[in-house]
């Protein structure tokens, strides 16, 4: 009796761990991204109009971060690698990465996100519209300046993903680490409306 | 609602955060003044260091983050005081902090690594930063980097450039190292 409990455990867990990879918070209600107007890295324009039609993963960051930011939009190209097994190219999720240090981002910006990800937007603009979208997605960053002439600062922001319908509204937020299966098949079962076990 | 709850744990955070900043930002290792014997085995009194690789960085982008393995099998404990690169014009010793959802960056002066254990660097962890790169470097690419521990020994060891994508997922601070 003993071996057969242990066995059945043994085969269970997997799953159980698969299922707690991914910690994600799914909102009640979708909340609607507030208007903003910033700019896409080849420049033209990118307002919450650009949010619908599709799924959307956002993102902010820096491109100066050197951990976080990198690995996160590796995985983020890796999720959508493994989402491609799962669904048609049209209906994969944008990653949408918001750069919120535009002094040292705004020139780098279409060479960063093409780094990582061939189909990846990169938006960033003024500092109120940055402002208004960070605010809207429930975000945080501060930028660590020790001075006006220090221009090797870091960047503290927040490190949650936030999942966009294509009605532009906030469906979900989801942690670190972004393991690309677990995130991919967490990500596939809430876009279809499927309860997602986390 | 939910988005209530959130912005107070961020509120938290940022609370958080804050002390981070009053740390020193100055370079890992303090003082230019120190002598080591600079391994070239990768191997110093049963201390090894292995797996060292670093991302490449998007185009005109000078920041990189170095990620391996440092395992301690020498019969004492050490401790990690410095990195440096002939490659980079700034080298530190980093931990990414996760508190309540925000990413913060902590310098981290010294590193023990217990006799018998061994530390991960490993994205979203600990990791050395490397700002204002000589160079681009592209996957494939190799550079120099330095460890220098408390004893005043050194070991250098060749950093491998790899592709964003080929960075394994992990990041857990399960060790029993001790950071100060």
């Amino acid at each position: 009796m003993a071996r057969v409990f242990l066995a059945l455990v043994l085969f269970l867990l997997p799953l159980g761990v698969a299922a707690q990879g991914v910690q994600g918070v799914i909102l009640d209600d979708p909340v609607k991204v507030d208007d903003f107007s910033l700019r896409a890295q080849d420049g033209t324009p990118f307002t919450q109009d650009g949010l619908a039609g599709q799924w959307t993963l956002m993102f902010l960051g820096y491109t100066h971060c050197p951990d976080v930011c990198p690995f996160t939009l590796a995985n983020l190209e890796a999720v959508r690698t493994e989402l491609s097994q799962m669904m048609t190219p049209e209906k994969l999720p944008e990653v949408v990465f918001l750069a919120v240090d535009p002094d040292r981002d705004a020139e780098l910006l279409a060479d960063y996100v093409a780094h990582f990800g061939i189909s990846f937007t990169g938006i960033t603009g003024e500092r109120a519209e940055i402002d208004k979208l960070v605010a809207s997605i429930d975000g945080f960053y501060r930028l660590e300046k020790s001075g006006a002439d220090d221009d090797a600062y870091d960047v503290t922001h927040s490190a949650a993903v936030t999942v966009i319908n294509p009605d532009g509204a906030i469906t979900a937020k989801i942690s670190p680490p972004f393991h690309p299966v677990n995130t991919a098949t967490y990500l596939f079962r809430h876009m279809r409306g499927l309860d997602v076990t986390n | 609602m939910l988005v209530s709850n959130l912005r107070s744990k961020l509120l938290a955070g940022m609370a958080c955060a804050l002390t981070v900043t009053v740390l020193s930002q100055g370079p890992a290792l303090a003082g230019g003044d120190h002598t080591h014997a600079h391994m070239s085995d990768q191997k110093m009194s049963g201390v090894v260091v292995s797996e060292a690789m670093s991302p490449a960085a998007a185009p005109g982008i000078g920041t990189m983050a170095v990620y391996l393995l440092l395992e301690n099998a020498s019969g004492a404990n050490v401790d990690l005081v410095g990195v440096e690169s002939p490659a980079f014009a700034m080298t530190h010793l980093h931990k990414t902090a996760m508190a309540d959802g925000l990413m913060t960056m902590e310098p981290v002066a010294q590193l023990t690594v217990p006799k018998g254990e061994s530390v991960r660097f490993a994205p979203g962890g600990l990791h050395i930063m490397l700002m204002g790169a000589e160079q681009t470097y592209h996957p494939g690419d190799s550079f120099p980097l330095t460890l220098v521990f408390g004893s005043g020994q050194a070991i250098e060891v060749e950093v491998s450039v790899v592709n964003p994508g080929e960075m394994p997922v992990g990041a857990h601070d399960h060790s029993t190292m001790k950071m100060n």
